[in-house]
């Protein structure tokens, strides 16, 4: 085995037949792409055939472990959702918290497979000892909170609601609370007709060096409280401690992104929630930052529900001109009952708001008016009205409607919670991401606008290093499969102690961009080795920074390897018309000039001039795609066809 | 006047969120502050960044940036996730 934890097993469930084998992912794979995003990409690349209909049966459907899952590491009770987007065309990664990554490595997998498109709603229920598919008639039209209760409560759960029934793009998954919530994995499993997979089980993970493993995570813990960020802010806070700095700093998306600040902006901001409705933190199972928010309902008599995250604060608030907090709420519970992904519905509705404005769409949305923004929501995820094109987001509304300059997407994915005309290298990482505009997959704008540091945030000077060093990490994590958050402490604590106006402030940016070579070749300097070390006391062998980084880097290329043979191209690593040509602020150059971040880009990644990954970056990566080492012909069949 | 629009915590502190200041630069805009709020002022602004207009000053004049009648000053403290 590649790990003391991980089995490498796969459930591969063909939803048409009713036939349940078990696989065993060889070693060679475990040891490059390990599990969660890079392992779900290579698994994609290699079982999905060309040109397939994201929404037909012939998808695939991964739901993706990692060897920390389960293992008592921090941070890292999570799943990654990977499939062929409904929205792009290319690959979709959507990581989620909640119990149901770990229940299912508790029953006995680490990845899942879904195939094929079953008669009638189903749901599935894994065990150690059985998998079957149930009958989820009852189960059908239901929102995903009142599915999850009517569903055993010792399983873990990932559920979809009436969006990802109806085929809404951006629907998501849920479990508990928490949501896989980008490129529309939701639709993919609702256009199977599973309604819920439900796992349990007693398994346990073995670690190769359990009292190592032991002592290294107490050390983490204890560098993780202390820290001012994931042990201070973030707690506080939540992820809407953003609000305030990204208005500051001209990224804070407003009215369609037509601008990059609203003086109103501390009315939804995370101070204003913690100070007049906080109820109590969240977090995920296990997590020790417990960054998510409890707030009280208005609807439901002030019930306790899940608070809004910055991205649903900056989509439904000053994105829409909506600076009503307790409206925010109520359409965040609403999104997240019907399983929308709150930043595309958000950015797709601003949309029609200005559509509206400019005459090209007859609706009632209109920005800083909030009174319908509930209905509309209701109407995207039964697909009513207006609704039924607002469900296809911005990309599709815009070929319809017109209005291509001011549709915020990458890809066919819209655009989260940064404007990067304030944040130059999060404009490249937006334009050159693999699925789409994303902010999860590096983050620059925490080193350019938001985090402790300023790293000049409009020049386009070294940002390419910064891009691959961000891009690499978070795709290093997410093939480990741990909390993304873990990265925000890369940043020691003597860094938040400066004067951000002082001579040392001034130095350290200027050196750490100046380092940008460094950066993105390991070793950095600055990067901690928390995952490193993870690894090895699970592995019983010495897993190097480099080695992580070099996980990152090739996750990154398969992915891109995926899209490229899906039909994306150099030409879709760009961003919408507006984020070129319109100046965001006064004495700010027109946008972000990506045309000429590409090139250096391509040529940091070991790509050509087109965007494709050369033989000797394969090489160096020890991808060769026409191997074909997992053999989906090769297992244990659980329940026979028919 | 330049508009100074501080972070919540001085907000809080100092009581607006937008407060208009004559002033040349930033220099005489801090000083202005401190006059009007006192030592809090100070206290707040010791780990704030400043931001003119969306542009953080380190990368204009420092505190010699000039401000003009409808520049807006802003002020932020440190802040991750998303």
């Amino acid at each position: 085995m590649a790990y003391g934890d991980m089995n490498g097993r796969l459930l591969d469930v063909d939803l048409s037949t009713g036939r349940i084998v078990r696989r065993q992912i060889p070693d060679e794979y475990l040891e490059k792409y390990v599990g969660g995003r890079g392992l779900g990409a290579r698994l994609l690349y290699d079982n999905l055939p060309e040109n397939v209909e994201p929404l037909s049966p012939d998808n695939l459907l991964f739901f993706m472990t990692g060897p920390l899952v389960g293992s008592g590491a921090p941070l890292s009770t999570r799943f990654v959702v990977v499939t062929k987007s409904p929205m792009t065309g290319g690959i979709a990664d959507a990581a989620c918290g909640g119990t149901f990554g770990v229940k299912l490595k508790q029953a006995g997998y680490d990845a899942l497979l879904l195939r094929g498109k079953s008669e009638k709603p189903v749901y599935l229920e894994i065990t150690d000892e059985a998998v079957a598919i149930k009958d989820a008639s009852d189960l059908w039209g239901l929102g995903t909170y009142e599915t999850q209760e009517k569903l055993p409560k010792a399983f873990g759960k990932a559920v979809i609601g009436p969006a990802g029934e109806n085929l809404v793009l951006y629907s998501a998954i849920l479990s508990g609370e928490r949501v896989a919530g980008r490129s529309g994995v939701g639709a993919v499993m609702g256009s199977k007709n599973v309604k819920a997979i439900i796992a349990n089980g007693k398994q346990k993970v073995e670690l190769a060096n359990p009292q190592g493993f032991k002592d290294y995570r107490k050390k983490y813990v204890e560098q993780f409280k202390a820290h001012p960020m994931q042990g201070d802010l973030m707690p506080k806070l939540g992820t809407a401690n953003i609000v305030m700095a990204a208005s500051a700093t001209n990224i804070l998306p407003t009215r369609n992104f037509s601008k990059g600040t609203d003086p109103k902006a501390y009315e939804i901001s995370g101070e204003k929630l913690a100070e007049e409705d906080l109820i109590k933190n969240d977090g995920c199972m296990g997590c020790i930052i417990r960054c998510g928010r409890q707030v009280g309902l208005p609807s439901k008599n002030g019930e306790a529900v899940k608070g809004p995250e910055y991205e649903t604060l900056a989509l439904f608030g000053s994105n829409l001109g909506n600076f009503n907090l307790k409206n925010i709420y109520e359409a965040n519970y609403l999104c997240d009952d019907l399983g929308l992904d709150t930043i595309s519905a958000g950015n797709t509705i601003g949309f029609a708001m200005e559509l509206t404005a400019k005459g090209m769409l007859k609706s009632e949305l209109a920005f800083d008016k909030a009174d319908n923004i509930l209905d509309t929501i209701n109407d995207i995820a039964h697909r009513r009205g207006l609704g039924d094109d607002l469900a296809q987001g911005v990309k599709r509304m815009s070929e319809k409607y017109g209005g291509k300059e001011f549709a915020m997407h990458v890809k066919g994915l819209e655009l989260p919670g940064y404007d990067p005309r304030g944040a130059w290298g999060q404009g490249l990482e937006y334009a050159v991401g693999n699925r789409g505009g994303d902010h999860v997959q590096g983050a620059t704008m925490f080193l350019e606008a938001i985090g402790p540091l300023k790293l000049n945030p409009v020049t386009a000077k070294n940002k390419h290093h910064l891009v691959v060093m961000q891009q690499n990490t978070a795709a290093g994590i997410g093939s480990l499969v741990m909390c993304i958050f873990t990265s925000y402490a890369i940043l020691p604590p003597v860094v938040y102690r400066l004067n951000p106006n002082g001579f040392m402030f001034k130095l350290v940016n200027f050196l750490m961009l100046a380092a940008g070579p460094f950066l993105s070749a390991p070793p950095p300097p600055l990067v901690v080795l928390w995952y490193a070390n993870f690894m090895t006391h699970i592995k019983g062998k010495k897993f190097t920074f480099k080695d992580f980084f070099l996980l990152g880097d090739r996750t990154f290329d398969m992915e891109r390897l995926f899209n490229l043979r899906e039909g994306l191209t150099k030409a879709d690593d760009t961003l919408p018309e507006r984020l070129l040509k319109e100046p965001i602020s006064k004495g700010l150059p027109d946008g972000v000039p990506i045309e000429q971040m590409k090139p250096p880009y391509y040529k940091l990644r070991g790509w050509d001039t087109e965007g494709r990954p050369t033989a000797k970056k394969l090489k160096k990566l020890g991808i060769d795609v026409e191997a074909h080492p997992f053999d989906l012909d090769q297992g244990e069949v659980i329940v026979e066809a028919g | 006047m330049a508009k100074l629009m501080p972070h919540y915590s001085l907000a809080k502190a100092i009581g607006c969120f937008e407060v208009d200041i004559a002033a040349k630069n930033v220099a005489e805009l801090l000083d202005e502050g401190r006059k009007r709020f006192g030592e809090v002022f100070d206290r707040e602004m010791k780990l704030a960044a400043i931001m003119v207009n969306g542009r953080n000053i380190l990368y204009l004049k420092g505190f010699k940036t000039k401000l003009a009648s409808d520049d807006e000053v802003m002020t932020v403290i440190p802040s991750a996730g998303g």
